[in-house]
């Protein structure tokens, strides 16, 4: 044991002192010039093909610095996650593993190439509708139930996990894994959340040298996210509409800091059970009619009501939730229900990386009349086919809203 | 230089190319343009899609290296090979003294260093007064050839 | 005659139990040699074993291609050598304090679970895990809370106790009530608390070995070493006390002094290793009721045979919960609520005490 452990120290010492050196970096001063590159490529193709007897690198050392010359302008690359962890590079990271499945939609949106992942959640595996290239890489479990045999076997070079949620079995994974593996790099992402949306999609561009992509997403994101948010900002607050959200449980609605007050707020309502401290409170039915919210949205696809979104062809199930609701007794004397302005949402659009879809759906419903050129479905089709590559007919599958 | 970011000049430089040889392009290719100066040929090699990567040419037998517009620090000639290094260059000129006939016969392979790619560089034709020996592209085609170039002009210049 | 009888039987039931103390750490050897072939890497019996070498051997042992590249040595020695070590050892100090407590409240039914001392444990837990709030910090929040709290507990039945009077039923009576205070607790928590939160606390309090490390292992190895010889040292009293107090204060027990020492070492114990493990139920139930049954209640032999039974269950229910479902890892503690199920029926079939 002791033996084993002067030997992993041994490793861990010579590993750092490599890891530390940038490939290819000839005078070793941390920057990769171009003369720097331009002699190493010369250096790698007499060797191989000239007949050279030359030092060469070798294929990988070279394939790191030319990314690293792209990239990371020659470079090494500090970055900071969302939990404010910082890491610095003197590799690209080629093989990434993902506990957390927003994050690998995230990646697909800025272009991440499908081999360059090697393991994913459970849930990832569980949806082959929406993660079709994904479905044979390796099955790492979830954050709390991780399978580490399965994510140590993979020999990635980073995983991800998430950065608000879970702290303890994130840092539980991350100390589990160090243990069996120490050149593992750990990023914290969360990317569903609206205030870090924006940074996360630009650093993680950065560090996987998809800046391009990155910005292009940006650009798609900022005009959807903008477009709501500069009629939101000329509305004000005395004016705002009273909205009642049900989560996908009976009379459970959300309350302050929770996801969905969020974007409630994003899109210019007022959620009237805004100022509950608890996540998800129980309600009295009874307060959601003295306060008469002017929209009710109630948000399927878990707990109670698991059906819709784009595994689920069938509009009925959210047909019989919006009459039920409907006919709550009393209820239908609401000017919600009398205005017919009670709309069902999924949360694959609400929930997750794609919440700016439903942000849009949620700005269309509560003042129809300041959004009329507003197209959430477009916006929504056009994140699928140009940033998840997707070839997912909208018309004909999937079911996100109803009444759209 | 992001062979990706088409500027209006490039688009314009590339359709030329494209129009005068008919020649399909792909995402990463390397060609060759072998035109003859003087006592010797020139070589133009045009790199698409490869910002950092590497190419051995192979000179005929017969054929001495004379210069090259390349930078020095980026070019290795040993045993009848040139070796250039891409980072970001879109042509390589590089002239050499020799026969007319060696003009079709120039090898080279090319590497993509950030995909991983590899394959040859493609002869797309030849050029050249005097030469009646290599085939010149049938005027015919040309129609063809301008409404291909324009396609993938625009196709690129609305980003892939 | 009758002497001769009486040695002869004594002889033989000491013989049965040497016996049964050596099958069983015979059984819990191979069941270990077992174990650590088992997971979800795709190494072969052997591959395990040369990993195993290669670890302690390391300049000595030739690994092939397919093993460096799948990091064999490092799942093996990283995850689950200290893991099947750690099932022992869990599964031991878990036996011996339940035997521990069901000795000294003379009832067969006495537990950490009954004793309130798991439901403290996760109270802890969930206000780390949910408030994030404890006396340590960064990955030792959960653990901490989880001990600091299970030690409360069993001060608290040791003080409640005293106040009434050191009887058994009033530390029965007072672990019942504790059980559902920090039960309730709990459930205030998990309403309280965000989804992501509660599926944390959930997880936690289904018991798991997951959490196991070296340094864990030593540190719970370390609290065994010094807790447990001492126990071994006082048996006897134990057999005392099971006679009643009054019988065992005539024998010159000190009773008071006596049940307060066992019932914090029995603590003491539980509490170090469910802090790391989560709640894992029944082994301190069944163990020693089967050796119980196997080979009578002198607790000179009952507290290492009943320890030894306890590692083979908990490892046999860990090697269980990782192969049942393949590509899924059933939390430990589920895997043995559900085989103390069988045991259960079978001590009602029974309708016999232990």
């Amino acid at each position: 044991m002791t033996r084993r452990l002067i030997l992993l120290a041994c490793s861990l010492c010579l590993l750092a002192g490599m890891a530390m050196a940038i490939p290819c970096d000839g005078d070793g001063d941390g920057t990769l010039t171009s003369s720097e590159l331009a002699a190493a490529i010369l250096d790698s193709l007499d060797a191989r093909q000239m007949g050279g007897a030359v030092e060469a690198p070798s294929p990988g050392d070279l394939r790191d610095a030319a990314f690293i010359y792209e990239h990371w302008d020659g470079r090494a690359l500090t970055i900071t996650d969302t939990s404010g962890q910082t890491t610095t590079l003197t590799r690209p990271i080629r093989r990434i593993a993902l506990f957390n499945s927003d994050s690998l939609e995230m990646l697909r949106s800025i272009g991440i190439e499908p081999d360059r992942i090697v393991g994913v959640s459970k849930y990832v595996l569980e949806d082959p509708i929406f993660y079709p290239e994904y479905q044979g890489k390796a099955n790492l479990g979830s954050v709390w139930s991780p399978d580490y045999e399965q994510a140590a076997g993979i020999r990635p070079d980073a995983v991800f996990l998430y950065a608000s949620i879970s702290q303890s079995s994130c840092d539980e994974i991350e100390d589990t894994l160090s243990a069996i593996d120490p050149d593992i790099r750990f990023f914290r992402f969360d990317s569903f959340r609206p205030t870090v949306y924006a940074d996360e999609v630009r650093t993680l561009g950065l560090l996987l040298g998809k800046r391009e992509g990155a910005d292009r997403f940006l650009a798609f994101y900022g005009d959807a996210i903008g477009s709501v948010a500069g009629v939101v900002d000329t509305i004000p607050v005395n004016d705002r509409i009273p909205v009642y959200l049900e989560n996908w449980n009976d009379y459970k609605s959300a309350g302050k800091g929770s996801g969905y007050d969020e974007k409630i707020e994003l899109a210019g309502g007022m959620n009237i059970f805004g100022d509950n401290p608890v996540e998800y409170p129980a309600i009295d039915p009874e307060a959601v009619i003295s306060k008469n919210p002017g929209v009710i949205v109630k948000i399927v696809g878990a707990g109670e009501t698991t059906f819709g979104g784009y595994g689920d062809d069938d509009i009925s199930s959210f047909e019989r939730v919006h009459r039920a609701i409907s006919d709550r007794p009393v209820w239908n004397q609401m000017r919600a229900i009398r205005d017919g302005r009670v709309h069902i949402i999924h949360t694959d659009v609400i929930g997750g990386p794609e919440y700016f879809i439903g942000t849009a759906y949620f700005a269309k419903w509560f003042y129809p009349d300041r959004f009329p050129d507003l197209d959430p479905r477009a916006v929504h089709r056009q994140y699928l086919e140009e940033f998840q590559r997707l070839d997912y007919d909208l018309d004909e599958h999937g079911t996100f809203v109803y009444p759209a | 230089m992001n062979p990706s970011v088409m500027t209006p000049r490039r688009s314009v430089t590339l359709c030329i190319l494209i129009v005068l040889l008919a020649a399909p392009v792909t995402a990463a290719n390397i060609e060759r343009f072998v035109t003859s100066s003087g006592d010797g040929l020139d070589v133009t090699l045009v790199v698409t899609g490869i910002p950092v990567g590497g190419i051995v040419e192979t000179l005929p037998d017969g054929c001495v290296w004379k210069e090259t517009d390349h930078p020095a620090d980026r070019t290795r000639l040993s045993g009848g090979k040139a070796a250039f290094a891409v980072i970001g260059e879109e042509t390589i000129r590089y002239r050499v003294q020799g026969p007319q006939e060696a003009a079709g016969v120039f090898t080279g392979t090319w590497e993509d260093l950030l995909t991983g790619e590899s394959g040859t560089v493609g002869a797309a034709g030849t050029h050249g007064p005097e030469s009646s020996k290599t085939p010149v592209e049938a005027p015919g085609f040309l129609s063809v050839a301008v409404l291909a170039a324009l396609a993938v002009a625009y196709r690129r210049r609305c980003g892939r | 005659m009758m002497a001769e009888t009486g040695k002869q039987e004594y002889t033989r039931l000491t013989e049965k139990r040497v016996l049964f103390i050596v099958g069983l750490i015979l059984i819990l050897i191979a069941l270990a040699g077992v174990a650590v072939t088992l997971g979800s890497a795709n190494l072969s019996v052997a591959d395990s074993y040369l990993a195993i070498l290669a670890g302690l051997f390391p300049d000595a042992v030739d690994l092939p291609d397919r093993m460096i590249e799948s990091n064999a040595v490092g799942i093996v020695w990283g995850w689950r050598l200290h893991r099947v070590l750690f099932g022992i050892a869990a599964g031991f100090g878990l036996a011996i304090a339940g035997t521990v407590m069901q000795g000294v409240l003379r009832n067969p039914l006495a537990s950490p679970f009954t004793l309130g001392i798991a439901s403290a444990a996760s109270c802890g837990a969930s206000i780390a895990i949910v408030l994030g709030a404890g006396i340590l910090s960064g990955s030792l929040l959960v653990i901490g809370n989880a001990f600091l709290f299970a030690m409360l507990a069993a001060a608290a039945i040791y003080g409640m106790a005293r106040l009434r009077g050191m009887g058994s039923e009033a530390m029965i009576l007072a672990g019942i009530a504790l059980m559902y205070l920090f039960s309730a607790i709990t459930s205030l928590l998990q309403y309280l608390g965000t989804a992501a939160k509660v599926q944390e606390v959930v997880f936690w309090m289904f018991g798991s070995l997951d959490k196991s490390s070296w340094p864990k292992l030593g540190i719970v190895a370390i609290v065994i070493v010094a807790v447990i010889p001492p126990l071994l040292w006082r048996a006897w009293d134990l057999n005392a006390l099971a006679e009643g107090d009054e019988v065992a204060a005539s024998l010159g027990v000190p009773v008071e002094r006596s049940m307060a020492g066992f019932m914090l070492a029995a603590s003491l114990v539980t509490a170090v290793i469910i802090c790391f493990t989560g709640t894992i139920g029944f082994i301190g139930l069944v163990a020693p009721h089967i050796t119980r049954m196997a080979i009578g209640t002198d607790h000179r032999t009952l507290l290492p045979a009943s320890g030894l039974v306890g590692a083979v269950l908990l490892l046999g229910a860990d090697c269980l919960a990782r192969t049942l479902i393949p590509g899924a890892i059933i939390p430990v503690g589920i895997m043995t609520a559900f085989l103390g199920i069988p045991f259960f029926l079978y001590l009602f079939m029974r309708g016999r005490d232990a």
